[in-house]
């Protein structure tokens, strides 16, 4: 495997982290600091699958996102029925909870030195794919009624269920779609490094992804890829500078926090509609439409 | 609509001994009243009478410590909102809550949560179904806004209208929920009087386009005068009297109430 | 046995108790969840170690540099982050995000200048203990009781007694209000910070003593916000219990039943608790703000 094969991987892994996290806190209003966690629910089912019953590849992915999402729904339950600082303590909670599992059970997680002899199955192509299906499903549940049921709870929690949204459950779906997200990138994540341990995801970890999401903006998906994937080249490109890296990042995005709170992207998007908008046609959802515009009801 | 209908007929909406307590407030307090299919009630009280509080029970927004809400023959009291309102209850609020960094016809979309009826893995891999359902809700919304003039104004964002279209998009997103009852909580608050005029007629029109029963608070007088086929007083959680237009006006506590004690 | 872990899980929960009232001034007045309040704990624990290591300051010199030098980088966080966000009429979640970064850049920053070290004090004077009764008393648990409930008297006297004090409460009832009456914000929120700042040196600076000194130490923010929690976010003498029970709860898990799972045993009581009770245990009920 290249060296550019390698950085565009963890590129993309971070990326459909991302997405994840951009539906709960971009589209939602939760903050998790416990994704990391996720994740590490997700790689450890996967590599343990893997190293103990020598599952093939797509099965043990299949088994980390099915355990990140099963994990959700008892996570989710009691903690998405409290308040939204709670949820985030909550989160918290948990991320030090999964962080102390693993390091206890040394039989099964290999404890503090970590799961190692998971094969290294994943290629740059397995992840681009992966990347491309998360993208495409978040997208395609912000244009939903779902989607629209999350920004709805995340603006105004009491006119959503006036509506006959179910906030609840909304976030509950949300909470474990994410977790399914997190579970396979960190399945390819455990397939592309060959071992794992438990300090790969900690609490710092959940919050840098946060950082991500709101890095590019919080509110466009858009944003969101193409901020992960600067930063996380970025990152790449300050490995030369070693153990400085961390520090330059941190204030590198910092300083665009001050001074562009919103994100690079704010809430623009990238659709058919722009395009068309730059050659000068306007076509695509959300243009409104000639005909319908007066049927001389109101006049405003 | 005379007072022998409202005897014979059954109940479309029934509130029966309602109460509630804040603290040591006792914001609603016994309340009963009847609402029949079809008819516009106004309900009226000086500020702080829980005329609000009424509607928050009715809408589920909050849960009445005693008493039952009967919708068409079904007790809702206690119901979350989501519920009450898959059961066709819808409300605006006093206190303008849209979506205020959505445009306008994303907040009518939005509101139309339960009028998109396909399941959750449908709407993730938007099979040709939901597509159609959505342009079809897409289609409907826009022209629900045309109809009340906002149609030039739908990709604008909700917050940047101005104070009077804001509360007609509230009423937008109330109807395309396609409730069988409404619930106007003072539609009419800082509108001007050409366009407390407009509503007038706007809530007749939509009562009978939509076949709806309405219930709306407010405190503009001549508006209740216009269109309530009812009228129901609150005074400090109390109903203090209800009736025909004319029958509440000359009533004695009604007007020792609004006047002011002598 | 059960004596001295009681008196360990006292003296560390004062300790918490510290942090999480800091965090709460900050909550209090502006709604915002300061995670760069752990930076500001970080900052004490190396100044005040650095200042003994290198400088060979006596260390009770040492503590009083390093928590001025927290209460003033709390300060110049406050004036670099949130002021610009303040001014300019962002949500307060963009601050939430701006505080971790703030986290993060000191921990990483840290672990450059450490190289990832763990390391501890040199001098014996804090560490020895002494003999009370037929019991082992470490000094330091001493020390840090001692210290704490000075803080929290000079926190009373500064909130209750002195203009600033009075501002703060004011703003924390209602910022715009109190804004209107005349108070300068910026002045009220800079005091928050500095005030917070000085609660998270005192900490940081002893908590460094007492463990070890470690770039990762700012994550005994998570504490103060789960003492928050427990005692009813928002309510400062609430913050204060929570501080203690946390700080009981870990020492007893620690010592009972075993370290690695002390965290998961205290996080699962605290959610079970903030179901129960969302308020926390104080009871009064705070507005969402977030």
């Amino acid at each position: 495997m290249s060296f550019l094969e390698g950085v565009l991987i963890n590129v993309f892994i971070l990326v459909i982290i991302t997405q994840g996290v951009y539906l709960l806190t971009g589209m939602t209003g939760l903050f998790s600091l416990g994704q990391a966690a996720f994740v590490a629910t997700g790689a450890y089912a996967a590599g343990i699958v893997a190293t103990r019953y020598q599952a093939p590849f797509l099965l043990s992915l299949a088994a980390g996102v099915v355990a990140s999402v099963v994990v959700s729904l008892v996570v989710g339950y009691p903690s998405l029925k409290l308040r939204r600082v709670h949820f985030s303590l909550a989160t918290i909670a948990f991320g030090y909870g999964i962080e102390s599992i693993l390091n206890v059970s040394t039989g099964i997680t290999g404890g503090a030195i970590g799961l190692i002899g998971i094969p290294n199955i994943t290629r740059l192509w397995h992840v681009l794919l992966a990347a491309f299906l998360t993208i495409a499903l978040v997208r395609n549940f912000k244009l939903c009624r779902y989607g629209r049921a999350c920004v709805s709870t995340r603006t105004d929690e009491v006119a959503a269920q006036v509506y006959g949204v179910n906030a609840f459950v909304t976030k509950e779906i949300v909470f474990a779609f994410a977790a399914g997200i997190s579970g396979l990138a960190g399945g390819l994540l455990a397939f592309y490094l060959g071992y794992l341990s438990p300090d790969m995801f900690g609490i710092p970890i959940s919050a840098e992804y946060l950082i991500m999401v709101f890095f590019g903006g919080l509110y466009s998906q858009t944003g969101v890829i193409l901020g992960t994937i600067f930063l996380a080249l970025l990152m790449e490109m300050l490995r030369a500078t070693a153990e400085l890296r961390m520090v330059l990042y941190c204030t590198i995005i910092l300083i665009f926090i001050i001074f562009r709170p919103t994100g690079v992207f704010g809430t623009w998007e990238f659709s058919r509609a722009w395009l068309a908008g730059l050659s000068g046609r306007a076509f695509g959802p959300g243009v409104v439409k000639e005909g319908v515009k007066d049927n001389g009801f109101k006049q405003a | 609509m005379g007072s022998n209908r409202r005897d014979s007929a059954p109940a479309f909406l029934e509130v029966r001994q309602v109460e509630k307590r804040f603290g040591g407030v006792l914001a609603v307090n016994g309340l009963s009243f009847q609402v029949l299919k079809g008819e516009i009630v106004g309900l009226i009280g000086p500020n702080g009478a829980g005329k609000t509080t009424v509607f928050n029970i009715i809408s589920g927004v909050t849960r009445p410590d005693r008493g039952l809400v009967v919708l068409d023959g079904r007790e809702v009291q206690g119901l979350h909102p989501f519920q009450i309102a898959r059961l066709g209850i819808a409300r605006t609020f006093q206190e303008i809550h849209l979506f205020k960094e959505l445009t306008v016809l994303h907040n009518v979309m939005s509101a139309g949560h339960l009028r998109a009826t396909y399941g959750f893995w449908e709407g993730l891999l938007r099979l040709p179904r939901v597509r159609r359902i959505e342009s079809r809700l897409a289609e409907e919304s826009l022209n629900m806004l045309s109809m009340f003039g906002l149609g030039d104004v739908a990709t604008a964002g909700a917050g940047e209208l101005p104070y009077g279209l804001q509360k007609t998009l509230e009423i937008v997103k109330a109807l395309i929920t396609r409730p069988r009852l409404l619930l106007l909580d003072e539609p009419a608050a800082g509108l001007n009087p050409e366009e407390t005029d407009r509503l007038k007629e706007l809530i007749h029109r939509i009562r009978d386009q939509f076949d709806l029963t309405i219930i709306v608070i407010e405190h503009t007088m001549d508006l209740i005068r216009d269109v309530s086929d009812h009228i129901v007083v609150m005074n400090f959680g109390e109903k203090l009297a209800e009736g025909h237009w004319d029958e509440v006006r000359c009533n004695e506590d009604v007007v020792r109430c609004y006047l002011g004690e002598d | 046995m059960f004596f001295q872990q009681l008196l360990n899980g006292i003296s560390v929960g004062s300790m918490y108790s510290l942090l999480a009232v800091g965090f709460s001034l900050v909550y209090n007045i502006l709604g915002i969840v300061n995670f760069s309040h752990g930076a500001m704990i970080a900052i004490g624990t190396y100044l005040s170690y650095w200042c003994v290591r290198y400088l060979r300051f006596p260390v009770p010199l040492a503590l009083v540099i390093a928590v001025i030098g927290a209460g003033l980088a709390s300060m110049g966080t406050e004036r670099a982050t949130l002021r610009p966000l303040r001014r300019r009429g962002q949500s307060s979640v963009f601050f939430f995000i701006a505080s971790l970064t703030v986290f993060n850049l000191v921990a990483a920053l840290l672990t450059y200048i450490s190289k990832g070290n763990i390391e501890s004090y040199p001098s014996a004077f804090l560490t020895g203990s002494f003999t009370f009764r037929g019991l082992m008393i470490p000094r330091i648990d001493v020390v840090m009781l001692v210290i704490a409930i000075l803080s929290l008297m000079c926190l009373t006297y500064v909130l209750f007694r002195t203009r600033i004090g009075l501002a703060i409460r004011a703003a924390s009832y209602n910022l715009k209000a109190a804004q209107l009456m005349g108070i300068n914000i910026d002045w009220v929120v800079a005091g928050t910070f500095l005030m917070a700042g000085l609660l998270a040196g005192i900490g940081g600076s002893l908590l460094g003593v007492k463990y070890a000194v470690y770039a990762d130490i700012g994550n005994m923010v998570f504490k103060a916000f789960f003492s928050c929690m427990v005692g009813g976010l928002g309510n400062l003498t609430g913050a204060i219990w929570g501080g203690l029970l946390i700080g009981l709860l870990e020492t007893f898990t620690c010592a009972y039943i075993s370290s690695s799972v002390s965290p998961a045993i205290t996080f699962t009581v605290l959610i079970v608790l903030l179901l129960l009770r969302p308020q926390g245990l104080s009871g009064r009920v705070t507005e969402e703000k977030i």
